[in-house]
This record gives structure tokens, sequence and C-alpha cells, in this order.
């Protein structure tokens, strides 16, 4: 079971959790019912029939025959939150005969999937080598033209001068950008947007845009003789380039992790609609960080959910090379209150593993980061300080600055966010070592 | 990124123009610098920023910023913690509204020993800055955590104003001028004598808009032994401190002010005493201004474009000092009979504006029933909120329930029902009797609710304001259906009713 916070934290946006609270009142709900992990509700809305909803709490897996194209839809949510609040209104019995029927239809469909995947896996021919080869070349050549031409235009601007680098129009990076995409290199495409930011960041903008063309320039390097590096490294560098394994090949040749894992933070990013979800797990024996990815668009609408301070037991499977990307194979349980064992006080630990991550693949861009740390306003910025000494700024919207600020009551809490090496911007924060989560990001900055 | 540095400025101006200052760095990154080929100028000064930019990251050790420790003070009794369950309800109570509700919550917090959340401190912090009226209760809900957050953000201050007894002297030599203002405030509040000799000591030094607002803070604690200070402040240079003073002498039916103003008045006014029947009323505004007048503050010339007459203009800044009692004893008559005598009387302008405004000063009771009861809805001279409140909850309660009955049109419902929320004070509800016949009446007016936006939020405030023990009735008997508005509307008053039932559930 979650908690109402949670649950709320599970809306794709603001409008869903308002009408949600909206249809707490159980008089609108001809129908609830519950069973030991499921739970089901008649919802009347504006047409005649009501509408049906059932919720499987150990995914939570939302099920509703509204209309609405929002995952969960309202009445999910607020389903879950009459759960938590009006425990007394659900009747305790066999499910209704439609929710029986959604149940065993999810049932069906998860085991032919199964069935399927065992069967592919055990028959699993690839494709034929040649014509995947022939693919692979294709694409390699289109990327490297595209490498040519980012680095000729580096070597144009070095040699021109960064000087007016910041009064360039949008449109001259939006021109680079967009090749890079069409060359099917989204990750040199990034760096590009990268260096427009940087150029746009204000006192001492030159270093931060030299910094990032000139690593931009190794990973250049790098896909220049992708055939002579490691494969480990070769992984990465295809990463890096916005050509990564694809999901099949994850599934089949990355590493295997099965155990409990701890959900340490969630954030999301959108860009031009398309939003990209991050799902940071800690593995609880393990200790192994993990990096969900999913994305979605135009809705923040994912087939999983994972709620900060709970925990999934699941099979990951690693990507090759280090980018701490997993995928997730299976889920077996989830959603159990678990508090994650964070590192110690110091910092020491999560900026060692920050340096030897980024010896490993200095084309990280992020990194997660934990420790306890001091929340305050400094210079109308907002920074966290390890017991008053080392500091970090944080990229975090003030209205969170302000909530992180009066949990801590001046104290060090636990904090986890990702690092990007100039800012942490904090996920989730814990008023205390082992206590529950106390804080998750609210507001995108 | 010392390396970056040198890179940096070559690169500003192009490497076509200056040659890149190859960085000299010692150690691991150094050495790896030497193995770049340095033919092509440009792509070497590329990988070297790379290089080093990584290094940099890798190695990077934040940047030491030695800070005090500033530790919020803990709680001196000890707090129970409000259940995990309530806190999604206390934020949305911060960001819905209204503030009735919000008064609710934080006060019920408060007076049952819960610890305001944590997290929901800052909303809760907002909800103060909004309103007004709203911060005794944010203050008293927040405990020390919160007035020590407080103390860190200027739009907050107003909760850490005067945060506890003894610190107003300190405030009051130290703070800015809404500190001071809220300090004098508190003293006034404690001890009204001392207060009023911080007030006369700082009048000399003082700028006139500063000078006003303190003297404001004399309404708190008003008594005749203000009134040689106050007499002073009519010669005042600044105008505003002057009306100020005027308003709190006009206030204070004993004050010698209202007994000059009463005795210019009684010059004017003629009772005939006719046997058997009652006494004959009649009035004649002065001919001529006379001079001594403008020492308390009387202007001989109207405003320009006023509808008065010099002499009825004299008339009514006469009279609005006088004490309505005055009037009574001087009459023999009520306050509703001296309305219907004003209005039979040449000078009825002048005379109704005058006690309007002397209703409002005395806050008399029994002038503002007679104000509700002889004007209709539209006409009159004082808004009708601050007539209901002058008057204590039931007889307001009773005036409201008439003004609304006398109505048939939902629009003077609704803005009578405004008043009397408006009138009633955060903290407090109406009586069970009198919200439940407004209940009825709103019930009537449900459909009416869809195509007026002002009724649709008064349905919200009237169930923020009604008693607990109309919540149970107040939550059953809503139509399931109707248009999306009236259903919004009803969610909307069911959404507060959850809330409150749920904070009366907390144990105390």
């Amino acid at each position: 079971m979650l908690t109402a916070e949670q649950i709320l934290a599970l809306a794709p946006d603001d409008s869903s959790s308002k009408s949600a609270k909206g249809l707490l009142n159980p008089a609108k709900w001809p129908t609830l019912g519950s069973a030991e992990t499921t739970i089901w509700g008649e919802c009347q809305g504006s047409g005649s029939n009501p509408y049906q909803v059932v919720i499987d709490l150990g995914g939570p897996n939302f099920k509703c025959t509204c209309p609405s194209r929002k995952f969960p839809c309202k009445h999910g949510l607020a389903l879950y939150l009459l759960r938590v609040q009006k425990e007394g209104s659900f009747k305790a019995g066999d499910p209704a005969p439609w929710a029986l029927e959604w149940l065993n239809a999810r049932q069906a469909r998860a085991e032919k999937a199964e069935a399927k995947k065992a069967r592919t896996e055990e028959t699993a021919e690839p494709e034929d080598p040649e014509a995947q080869a022939r693919r692979e070349r294709q694409r390699l050549k289109r990327i490297l033209e595209g490498a040519a031409e980012v680095e000729r235009w580096l070597q144009d601007l070095m040699r021109q001068g960064l000087a007016d680098l910041p009064s360039r129009p949008a449109s001259f990076w939006q021109a680079m950008a967009a090749r890079l995409v069409d060359a099917q290199a989204t990750g040199l495409s990034h760096w590009v947007r990268q260096i427009q930011s940087a150029a746009a960041s204000g006192d001492g903008w030159p270093q931060r845009v030299l910094a990032r063309m000139g690593r931009l320039q190794l990973l250049l390097d790098a896909i220049g003789r992708l055939d002579e590096l490691p494969e480990e490294l070769r992984h990465d560098v295809r990463s890096a380039v916005g050509y990564p394994m694809d999901k099949e090949g994850v599934l089949r040749l990355g590493e295997r992790v099965s155990e409990t894992w701890r959900v340490l933070g969630v954030s999301h990013e959108e860009s031009e609609r398309l939003w990209e979800r991050r799902v940071w797990l800690q593995g609880a024996t393990s200790r192994r960080t993990a990096l969900v990815l999913d994305f979605a668009h135009g809705q923040r609408r994912y087939e999983q959910t994972f709620v900060p301070g709970t925990s999934v037991a699941a099979t990951l499977s690693f990507a090759p090379g280090f980018p701490l990307r997993a995928l997730v194979v299976d889920v077996r349980s989830s959603a159990d209150a678990m508090t994650p064992v964070l590192e110690e006080e110091s910092w020491d630990a999560s900026l060692d593993a920050a340096a030897s991550a980024l010896a490993r693949n200095p084309w990280l861009t992020r990194w997660p980061f934990h420790g306890h740390a001091v929340p305050s306003r400094r210079d109308g910025g907002w920074f966290a300080s390890e017991s008053s000494s080392r500091s970090l700024r944080l990229r975090v919207a003030d209205e969170d600055g302000w909530q992180l600020r009066a949990i801590s009551g001046g104290e060090a809490i636990p904090i986890f966010g990702e690092w990007s090496g100039d800012a942490l911007r904090p996920l989730t924060a814990w008023a205390a070592r082992g206590a529950e989560v106390a804080w998750t990001e609210t507001a995108s900055v | 990124m010392s390396g970056l540095d040198s890179l940096a400025a070559s690169a500003l101006v192009g490497t076509g123009r200056r040659a890149p200052d190859w960085p000299d760095l010692p150690g691991e990154v150094g050495a790896t610098l030497s193995k770049i080929d340095r033919e092509n100028a440009e792509k070497a000064a590329l990988q070297a920023a790379g290089v080093i930019a990584v290094c940099a990251l890798a190695g990077l050790e934040p940047p030491t910023r030695m800070t005090e420790a500033d530790l919020s003070p803990e709680d001196t009794s000890p707090l129970r913690e409000v259940p995990a369950a309530l806190h999604p309800r206390l934020h949305d109570i911060c960001v819905e509204g209204p503030a009735r509700l919000q008064a609710e919550a934080m006060g019920c917090l408060a007076r049952r020993g819960y610890r305001w959340p944590a997290r929901l401190l800052p909303m809760a912090l907002e909800c103060g800055k909004r309103e007004q009226a709203l911060r005794p209760f944010v203050v008293a809900a927040i405990g020390r955590r919160g007035i020590w957050l407080a103390g860190q953000n200027s739009s907050w201050t107003y909760a850490t104003g005067v945060a506890e007894e003894g610190q107003e002297e300190e405030t009051w030599r130290h703070g800015t001028h809404e500190q001071r203002k809220a300090a004098l405030g508190a003293m006034r509040g404690r001890d009204a004598a001392a207060a009023r000799i911080w007030l006369q000591d700082a009048i000399p030094t003082e700028g006139a808009r500063e000078r006003a607002a303190l003297v404001a803070c004399l309404t708190i604690g008003l008594s005749t032994e203000d009134e040689p200070l106050l007499e002073t402040l009519l010669k005042d240079k600044s105008k505003e401190v002057r009306q100020t003073s005027l308003t709190l002498l006009s206030s204070m039916p004993g004050s010698s002010l209202c007994r000059r103003m009463a005795g210019r008045l009684d010059a004017c006014l003629t009772v005939t005493k006719k046997l058997l029947r009652s006494a004959a009323l009649s009035i004649e505004p002065p001919e001529a201004f006379d001079p001594a007048w403008a020492g308390d503050l009387i202007e001989e010339t109207p405003p320009k474009g006023s509808k008065y007459g010099a002499r009825a203009w004299w008339l009514r800044q006469i009279a609005r000092s006088v004490p309505l009692e005055w009037w009574e004893a001087k009459s023999s008559m009520t306050p509703e009979k001296l309305l219907d005598w004003a209005r039979s009387t040449d000078w009825k302008d002048a005379i109704v504006a005058a006690w309007a405004e002397a209703v409002q000063l005395q806050q008399k009771e029994s002038w503002a029933e007679a104000f509700l009861k002889a004007s209709p809805v539209e006409a009159g001279p004082l808004p009708f909120d601050r007539l209901l409140s002058i008057l204590p909850q039931t007889a307001r309660e009773e005036q409201a329930l008439a003004l609304m009955r006398r109505s048939v049109d939902p629009a003077p419902l609704s803005a009578t029902l405004s008043c009397l929320l408006q009138a009633l004070p955060l903290g407090e509800t109406l009586s069970h009797n009198a919200a439940a016949q407004i209940l009825i009446m709103l019930r009537g007016v449900l459909e009416v609710s869809a195509y007026d936006l002002t009724l649709r939020g008064q349905f919200v405030e009237f169930a923020a304001a009604a008693p607990e023990s109309l919540i149970d009735a107040m939550s059953k008997g809503w139509p399931a259906e109707g248009s999306p508005s009236v259903l919004n509307t009803i969610s909307r008053i069911l959404t507060v009713l959850d809330h409150r039932k749920d904070l009366y559930r907390l144990p105390s």
C-alpha cells in the first residue's frame, strides 16, 4: 500500500490529481470492493453507465473504462486514495465479475507474453546476419558523416573565435543539431545543445563552452576508431553518440541481476512533447545502482510505476558498457515500503563513485549522488552543504528549496539526486536516516 | 580548471588570430596532454580541453564555504505528528482554500497539540502572506521551526515580527517599519500606557506616513488617557496624522472633542415640547463658519464636486463627531424614529451620511440595526458588511436572514451571504439555526449557481463557515446529476466538508 502522497505522485499531471481529489466522496461510488491485492469500484461519471475501475495493488496497475487517455486516470487515482483514506467504505469479498474478467485477461496476457518470450529465447534465431551487418554499416556510415561535419564545425568555431557564441540566434544551433539528428546521431546533437546552453550560462561561459566542445571532440575521436576500442568502451561510445544497443539486444546480451531494488528517485524531463523518465534503483544486497529509462510521447504514461521509498523485486538486464542503464525484464512484486540504505554521511563515497564512473565513461552527463546535506539559500540560489563546509549548487525550484529547508531544520538530511558536475538536482529526501521519504521533487526547474 | 583558462582566452579571439596557449600541467594530466598530436592546432586545443574537462570533473572537489550552522530551535512542548494520510488534505487546503478552512485547519492542529508537517510549512506561510487575517492562525500553527523558517524569507517576516513576548522593545528599536508597527500594536495590547510613551517619543523623528500608521495603532486599547496626545496631534504637520487623530477622538463618545462638537450641534437643534405629544425636532445648520472650528479640522469649503452646499457640509462634519447617544437623549427618540425624522428634513443627506460614519466610528449596535431595517439592500449609506460587522453575531445573523428572505433574486442573496461571511471572523462558525436556514435557501438556488460565479464561491465559503453540527446534514441530499459547473460546485462543497470531518477526527 502506498501513502496518499505517493499515490498523488503517480498522477500524470496536476489536473489529474486535482480532479481525483474531487472524486473522493464515497457517495459517488455505488460499488467499492477489495480483495487481498485488488481493489475495484464503480464511479458515477457524467454518462449513464458508471466507470469501472480496477487496481492491482501489486503494480500498482490501473484499469478504467473511462475514455480518458491519461494514465492513471483520475478515477484510478481517486479509487486508490479512497482506499487509503476511507478504508471502511470498501466491502471485502471476491472481485466483481467485470474486475475478475480484467484480472484474468491480464494474467492470460502476461502468460502469453511469457510463453512467447520463452519460445523466442529457445528458438531465437538471429535474423540474417548479413542483412544485419549491412544495416549496421549503413547506419555507422551516416553517423561518421555527421561526426565529420560536426568536427569541421568545431574547428571552424575554434579558428574564428568563440566570442560571439552567446549572441548567436537559436537557428545557428538548431541547424547543426538538426543535421546530426538526420544523421541518426542524436547523442551528438545533444552535445551541441549542451554547448548552446553553456554559451548562455553567464559568467565564466567560455570555459564551460570549451570544456563541452572538448569532450565532444574526444567523443568524435573515439567514433573514428571504434573498431580499435575494447568492447565495453565501444558500447559506451555508441550510447553517447545516440546509437545504443536496442532493447532486444540488451535483453539478450545484458547482464541479468535479480534482486530487490529500492527506488531511490525518479526524475521527469520533457523536450518537444517527448517525456523522459529516469528511475534510479539501488540493489538491496548488491548495492548496485541502475538507471531505468523510459520514454513517452505527449503524456507521462509509463507501463510500470516506480515510487520513491518503495522497493520492487525484479530482474534487470544491464546494458553492456558502463552507462548504468538497465531494462526491466520482469517485476515479481512491488510497492513494499522500504527505506533505502543510504551511504555514510560523508560525500566522499558519492564523489569517488562519480570519479570512477567518469574514468570508465568520460561522456556521462549525470550520475547518482547521495549524501547527507544541509539545504540552504544563499545569494538568491540554493546550495547543499556537507556539515557546513563543502557545498554544491542545487538545481531546484524555489518552492521545493523551501520545502527541503523546512524538512531539514538546518540539519544535514539524506538527499538523493542527479549530479551533473556543476549542480545537484535533488529528487528524494528523507528527514533522517532510516525514516520514510519526506520529499520528492514536485516542480521541475 | 586552471588549464582551461588559458585555452579559453585564445579560443575566444580565435586560434586563427592567436595560437593556443598550450597548458602546462603537472602529473598524469600533463602526461596525457603531452601525447596529443599538435599538428592541427584547433583539433589539438579541443582535445586538450576535453582531457582537462573530464579530469577536472572526475577530480572535482566541491568548493568549501564555511557557514555558520543555523539550526531550528526545538519546540519546547512535545507535539504529535500529523498522520501521513492527512498530509494531502492539508496540502489541498493550503492550495485551494478558502481562507476560513485554512484557519480552521491551522487552529485545529494547534489546539490539539499537533506539529504542522515540516514540508507544508512554506505553503502555510504563503497562505498568511496572501491573507492578512490568517496570520495569527499561521503563527500559532507553524511552531518554532516555522518561525525559524520565516526568518529566512523576506516575504514571511510577518510571522517573525513579534515572535515572543518581551521581544517587542527590541523590535521597536531596531525593526523595519512593518515590524515596528506590529511591535507597537502588540505592546498596546499588553500595556497601553507604555506603548503610548513609545509613540510619543517617536513622533518627532518619524516621517508623515509612518507617523500616521503608528498613530493608528492607538485603536487598540483606545481610552480617554490617550486624549491629550491625540489633541496635540490635531495640530500635526501632516494631514493624514490630523485625520487619524480626529477619527480616534470621534470614536470616543466621552472625549472633549465630541463634547465640543455636541455643543456646536446643540445650537442648531430645536426641540419643541408639545403637550401630550412627542417632542418635535427641527434643525437649522449654522449660518456662518466660525474660525475656531478649524482647530477641530472642520473644513470651510465642501470638496470639489460634492453634492453638499457649505452649510450642509459643516453640519455633516460636526454631526459625524457627535455621540449617537446624545441624539437619543436630546430628542427622547429611538434610532429608528430619528432616521425617519432625518429623512423628512431638508438636510437629510448630510445627517444620514454623518450618522452612517458615526455608527461605524462608535460601533453602535442599536443604530446599525436601525440602519439595516430602514434601508433596502441597494441604498444604504454604509456598506452592509460594515453594518453587519458592528452587530453581535446573533443579531447579525438575524438581520442577514431577514435581508435574504426579503430578496427574491439570488443576487442580493449572495451579496448578503457574502457580507455575513465577511463579518464572521476567521476561526468562528455560524450558528446552527441560521446556517440550517441558509442551507435551505442555497439548495433552492443551486441551479442558478451554474450561471453565477460569485454565488458558486459563496457555496464553498459557506461550507467552511457552517458549524460542525451541520456538516453531516450538509453532506447529504445533493443531486447526482446536473450541469458540469453545478456538479463541480457540489464536489467542492463536499471536499471542504470532508476535509473538516477528517480534521475533527484527530484525537486531541
